[in-house]
């Protein structure tokens, strides 16, 4: 067993744990389009783009202005929300055409949805150009030490936010009665308006809300990896794998967390393992394999 | 029987083509070009339009078929105009293996059936074999002649908007269209869903095909970063709500309006080319669904008018 | 034989328990009833028979054999139609069309017969003037009607019919009843209704099966049912609901 040096152990144990801050970043995201995908009733297509968007946002004020990037955050946040915003209001005039309350699978939904992600991404690809950017601010290098493993602080802060957010989601979707109208939403959306919910505006919170956060995810995960404008597609690809293996949410907030931990490491070892012009096929190959096996999500879950 | 008149000498017209523009090889690209969308818009109809499937990613049949076609005729020394047609059989045997993908509803079929170029992309892109990002080319000593081109591009037209017109008239057809409605009814209704899709989506895949090789064939050559780019699909999706989802004359108007405005764009503003197309999409879908066939022409004009 | 038996069918939505142990037994050219309060597993339990969900236990014999678990197309062969709520038809389809797809399904017919059919089934449903019409632009009535006659196409031993009263005047409450009995009394169909609205229920039907929180707490000839204990509860203990509409 020459494998299981104690070199090549704390190797596995370093990618182990890399995978778990990654993973609770991931996760962040990946709460945020499920609630959206609950209330919606359909998958927000543009959403890795909305994302982009908020890491385009932090990275202006970080390189022209020299403001922080934490403190890039609200700006980040506000502006997706406002995207989400007018994504949503054209959006309802596109399914008021089908006749339903429920923004239906249809495809004009889809379409839509396929050109708001096209033209954003050409909007950035206008401003930015497609060189491959990065958030990296001088505190970012310095190492953490955590035990026998070191993380980047700006790496581990996005770790701590992204557990922070979640918490924050939880409560508010356990305690408040906004997060309980919401929830029965998602369940069953002809009851709760029986039961008074204005259903149209609280799907269009959840709806920019659940922008708003991808952007700030967005304005983190610029500290950790290299974007370009057509990062957005590849990471909603990975977001929704993690969605699938989550079983649509099915399993709360904990069980996309887990699904998320689970991707990252797939990630983490193909990024290690695999040349790099490999490790985006086999980021489109897993979503692909898990979409071909769980059609309807990891133990056939509702949302 | 002037209807009839009109259209022999429409047909007249289109066959005397290559004559009129035989000294103009840019505009009998073109042309040619016009042709090429019209029937690539026509065969995605089929899965697209008809049963409203939203399969984006048709570039992956495209682009496999392009490079099959080249690679066969390299391997085999045959002449392009022979291998395009086991190019299409590749992309159907593709399509067979991926099949599954259908099962899943609308939205996440339209991201899965974005991996199968993507997946392709990759592993060309980073195969020395495969050309890698210069993809792979055709000796250029072979036959090449435009209204060769022409021809073949108006025969796969003609040949696709007949299947596509008695598709849509017959029994299958009707069925596909339930779908495009309303899946779950018609699994009701005694339609048996995923046979219908897959049967749609193998014809679309094995034209595709076809066509991806007459493409790979005009250019001479299958670049990865061309023919398994995402935006085939949008343009084609484009095409077909322009000028009316689901019907024969769809593409047509469609892929003349698209084909030419896109053109002109283009050369206008180069850069802006692609965000226009967003825009474009965006208010199409938004302001006009049913196409151009949908807008009220009288109403615009009364109001013009008045 | 029974034409359709419900044996000790449950089913579980994660926690909730939608339907614990249902049975019920269907007679041949009969009109049922199907009610209960808001929640009380009607469309559950409506949705299981029809094939679009599993139950988690039991069986459901149709003409005697167990369709639990079948697909819904082939369902829908043998015999067993629905109507949905809501008027589901195919919007972009005319009303033509949406009938000869039912009809379709039968399999071998030769075209002629089928229009035949088609336009038999038109006539039933009172459509025929509008049989070029798309489905979208019938009224709610008319498609609810279309809806019908597009189940019927298969000519159906057991046709199911969802909530088919919402939305209608007592006039075209009483055009659907009437509807509904000639399908029973021409074609010898059973047809189940499930509804909210007791009194059109109760006119119509031979025989009630009363749920409530997933059980069948009740069945019996409609007199008795109003009279029932249980059932008035039932419905009472629900404010949403008024048993004397």
């Amino acid at each position: 067993m020459i494998l299981f040096t104690p070199e090549n152990l704390f190797f596995f144990l370093n990618i182990l744990f890399n995978s778990l801050i990654v993973g609770g970043i991931l996760s962040t995201v990946a709460v945020g389009l499920t609630l959206v995908m609950g209330v919606l009733r359909i998958l927000n297509l543009p959403h890795g783009e909305i994302l982009i968007v908020g890491f385009y946002v932090s990275y202006i004020l970080f390189s022209q202005f020299g403001v922080d990037p934490f403190a890039t955050i609200p700006l980040s946040f506000i502006t997706c929300l406002l995207v989400g915003g007018g994504i949503y209001y054209l959006m309802r005039k596109v399914s008021a055409r089908s006749k339903s309350t429920a923004v239906g699978t249809g495809i004009y939904q889809i379409l839509y949805f396929m050109g708001v992600s096209s033209l954003i991404q050409n909007l950035v690809v206008i401003l930015f150009s497609v060189t491959p950017r990065s958030i990296n601010p001088s505190y970012g290098l310095n190492i953490l030490s955590i035990g026998p493993f070191g993380v980047s602080y700006a790496r581990f802060a996005c770790f701590i936010f992204s557990l922070f957010s979640l918490i924050v989601l939880y409560v508010i979707f356990t305690k408040t009665y906004f997060g309980v109208a919401v929830r029965s939403v998602i369940e069953d959306a002809d009851a709760a308006s029986i039961m008074g919910a204005n259903v149209n505006k609280l799907v269009g919170i959840v709806y920019v809300l659940g922008c708003a956060l991808a952007g700030v995810s967005g304005s983190l995960l610029g500290m950790v990896y290299i974007f370009n404008p057509y990062s957005g597609m590849t990471l909603l690809f990975t977001v929704i794998s993690v969605i699938v293996l989550s079983g649509m949410g099915s399993r709360g907030i904990a069980g996309t967390f887990i699904g998320s931990f689970i991707i990252a490491l797939i990630a983490n070892l193909s990024n290690t393992f695999l040349t790099p012009g490999l490790v985006q096929a086999s980021t489109y190959t897993l979503l692909l394999v898990l979409l071909i096996l769980f059609p309807k999500g990891f133990g056939g879950g509702r949302a | 029987m002037q209807v009839k008149n009109i259209l022999l000498l429409f047909l007249a017209v289109l066959l005397l083509v290559p004559v009129f523009l035989s000294h103009a090889p840019y505009y009998f690209r073109i042309i040619i070009m016009l042709l090429f969308y019209i029937a690539l818009s026509q065969a995605w109809n089929i899965v697209g339009g008809l049963a409203r499937q939203p399969f984006i990613g048709v570039a992956g049949f495209l682009g496999f078929g392009a490079y099959m076609t080249i690679l066969l005729a390299k391997l085999l020394l045959l002449p392009p105009i022979l291998t395009m047609w086991i190019g299409g059989v590749c992309s159907l045997a593709l399509a067979v293996i991926i099949s599954p993908i259908l099962k899943l509803r609308a939205d996440f079929l339209a991201i899965g059936s974005l991996t199968i170029p993507g997946i392709l992309y990759s592993i060309t892109y980073n195969s020395e074999i495969l050309g890698s990002c210069n993809g792979i080319a055709i000796n250029p000593d072979i036959l090449y002649s435009l209204p060769l081109f022409y021809y073949l591009g108006l025969i796969l037209t003609g040949v696709l908007c007949y299947i596509f017109y008695r598709l849509q008239k017959s029994d299958f057809g009707l069925r596909l269209a339930a779908i495009g409605c309303d899946q779950d009814l018609a699994e009701a209704t005694g339609i048996s869903v995923f046979s219908a899709k897959f049967m749609a989506f193998l014809l679309t895949a094995f034209f595709t095909g076809i066509l991806g090789g007459f493409y790979g064939y005009l250019m001479l050559a299958a670049l990865p970063d061309d023919v398994y780019n995402l935006f085939w699909g949008i343009q084609l999706l484009l095409i077909c709500v322009i000028g009316g989802i689901g019907t024969v004359y769809g593409p047509i108007i469609g892929g003349a309006i698209f084909f030419l405005a896109s053109h002109f764009i283009q050369i206008t503003f180069v850069e802006l080319h692609k965000l226009f197309l967003g825009i474009f999409l965006i208010m199409v879908v938004v302001f006009f669904p049913e196409g151009i066939i949908g807008i009220d022409w009288k109403k615009i004009f009364s109001k013009l008018k008045g | 034989m029974y034409l359709l038996e419900v044996k000790d069918v449950s089913k579980k939505f994660g926690g909730v328990k939608a339907l614990q142990k249902v049975s019920l037994n269907v007679e041949k050219q009969k009109i049922y009833g199907l009610i209960g309060p808001n929640g009380a597993g009607k469309s559950t339990l409506f949705k299981v028979i029809m094939g679009i969900l599993k139950p988690d236990e039991g069986k459901i014999l149709f003409k005697g054999e167990n369709i639990a678990g079948r697909p819904a197309h082939k369902i829908y062969k043998m015999g067993l139609a629905c109507t949905f709520q809501l008027a589901t038809v195919f919007l972009d389809l005319s009303a033509f069309d949406n009938i000869r797809l039912g009809v379709m399904a039968c399999g071998k017919d030769s075209d002629k017969k089928i229009d035949e059919r088609v336009n038999e089934l038109l006539n039933l449903v009172g459509l025929v003037e509008k049989k070029n019409v798309l489905a979208k632009n019938l009224t709610l009535p008319e498609r609810k009607k279309l809806d019908l006659a597009r189940a019927l196409g298969v000519s159906p031993e057991l046709l199911l019919v969802d909530e088919i009263v919402p939305g209608l005047t007592p006039t075209e409450v009483a055009n659907v009843i009437e509807l509904i009995k000639r399908i029973r009394d021409v074609y010898g169909t059973t047809v189940i209704m499930v509804e909210h609205v007791m009194r059109v229920v109760m006119s119509v039907s031979e025989w009630i099966f009363v749920l409530n929180h997933g059980e069948k707490i009740a069945e019996g000839a409609p007199r008795e049912i109003t009279r029932n204990e249980l059932v008035v509860k039932a419905y009472l203990g629900d404010k949403t609901k008024n048993i004397n509409r």
